[in-house]
């Protein structure tokens, strides 16, 4: 090793960094007392030596991991050194709010087992109501055109066109005047017309029908209210149909000595009945 | 490691860290804050941490953490005031020597202070503090060099001004 006048800087940084071997640190020593002039040089850099300070960390508390130390932490800080999770929506639940979420989920489950025993009862009193007035089977199809209002007595389809209608067959007797019916037919069915125990079609449904002195029978030529059977007869006395929505009826709902008005959550268990089928088709 | 050597490293270094941080930052919350993240990440990865290497580890950390701080904060706001809280120096008896070459130090720019810090306060070699600072040894050793040769300047013109 030959420290010398240009390279002795070097050295010298290396030597008071301390990353000179011994024998290393010994030549530049040697060397400082050979050069004198050198040694102010070596002083100066000694002295940006950095003299360590004693400075504490004093929390170190916070710093230690035994159980103890750790209760002590504040649940705060100790969050504070947490990754966060995604925040979830969290909701205080008290007693009282777990009894109303509860009953409201318990509600909604009696809408939806109300509607469905509903829907089956209003359909199975149809069938029920059909036959019994219609021993031969005179089958009312629905139809979707506008027809015009009839006075006369006769079938009477009161149909409430965008909303989901149950349709019930009744004497006319029996017959509630329909509220909101947007739209209804009537038809006088005479007796002849019962009588006639043949096969018609529908053009000769409407003219026979057109032909009857006291009837205002106005249908669409496309379209068909009713379709007699071959083998209606004998109902002599006018037959009235009627189709109800059962929208109209009283929907109440008694929960123990409670009622509620079904009617003004239809919307609600609508919405519900509408989600579950859409459920159903994503799961086909 | 368990947590007996867990709090020996903190016993140890804590301290030493702690110092490091604040001289390179000067302020003492967020000195206090890079220390702590620095533990928790050592307790996290206490099992891949071998003992011997906690002390480089948490200097890595710390001075990781650091650099980002610095970099969030933009600004590297000098206060001396910790001077009073408790430093004190151990054989610098002069104290206008001190004043100027804290004055100068606080002239480098964070790698360099670093860089003079690791080397002059924990003592570690040129490989050491590359590793920590994630730098090559040569540079190490070019960075540090001008540090020095700065301060060096800094302190010869003092006492040219004081004579």
């Amino acid at each position: 090793m030959n420290i010398n006048e240009t390279n002795y800087e070097n050295y010298f940084l290396l030597y008071i960094d301390k990353e000179l071997s011994a024998a290393e640190n010994a030549a530049v020593e040697n060397f400082v007392v050979a050069y004198p002039a050198f040694a102010a040089e070596l002083d100066q850099l000694k002295k940006t030596i950095q003299a360590p300070e004693n400075i504490i960390f004093e929390n170190k508390a916070l710093l230690y991991r035994l159980p103890a130390m750790e209760a002590s932490l504040s649940s705060d800080f100790k969050n504070k050194l947490y990754k966060k999770p995604a925040r979830l929506l969290s909701i205080p639940l008290n007693n009282k709010t777990r009894a109303a979420i509860l009953s409201v989920a318990a509600l909604f489950i009696l809408l939806i087992g109300y509607q469905f025993i509903n829907t089956n009862a209003v359909s199975s009193i149809n069938t029920i109501v059909s036959t019994s007035t219609q021993p031969n089977g005179q089958n009312l199809s629905r139809s979707k055109a506008p027809f015009e209002k009839k006075n006369a007595p006769a079938i009477n389809v009161v149909t409430s066109a965008p909303k989901k209608i149950y349709y019930s067959l009744k004497l006319k007797e029996n017959l509630a005047p329909p509220k909101s019916a947007l739209a209804s037919i009537t038809m006088e069915q005479t007796s002849n017309l019962m009588a006639a125990s043949m096969p018609m079609t529908k053009e000769a449904t409407s003219i026979q029908a057109s032909d009857l002195p006291s009837n205002e029978i106005t249908q669409a030529p496309n379209e068909i209210a009713t379709s007699t059977n071959s083998k209606a007869t004998s109902n002599i006395f006018p037959t009235t149909y009627q189709v109800v929505d059962t929208d109209e009826e009283d929907r109440s709902i008694f929960i123990a000595n409670l009622e509620i008005d079904a009617a003004a959550l239809r919307g609600i268990t609508r919405r519900f009945n509408a989600l579950f089928k859409r459920n159903k088709s994503e799961n086909k | 490691m368990k947590e007996i050597e867990f709090n020996q490293c903190v016993d140890e270094y804590a301290n030493s860290v702690y110092r490091f941080i604040l001289k390179n930052i000067a302020h003492v919350e967020d000195a206090q804050d890079i220390v702590q993240t620095a533990f928790e990440k050592l307790w996290v990865n206490r099992n891949k941490v071998e003992p011997l290497k906690a002390k480089s580890y948490l200097f890595t950390v710390a001075y990781h953490q650091m650099i980002d701080h610095i970099r969030k904060e933009k600004k590297v706001t000098i206060t001396p005031n910790y001077e009073e809280a408790g430093a004190k120096a151990t054989y610098q008896k002069d104290p206008e020597l001190k004043q100027v070459l804290l004055a100068a130090i606080n002239e480098l720019n964070p790698t360099q202070k670093s860089l003079v810090l690791l080397k002059d306060y924990e003592g570690y070699t040129y490989q050491e503090i590359g590793e920590i600072m994630n730098l090559s040894e040569s540079q190490v050793k070019v960075y540090l060099h001008r540090a020095r040769i700065f301060l060096k300047e800094k302190l010869v013109h003092l006492e040219k001004v004081g004579s």
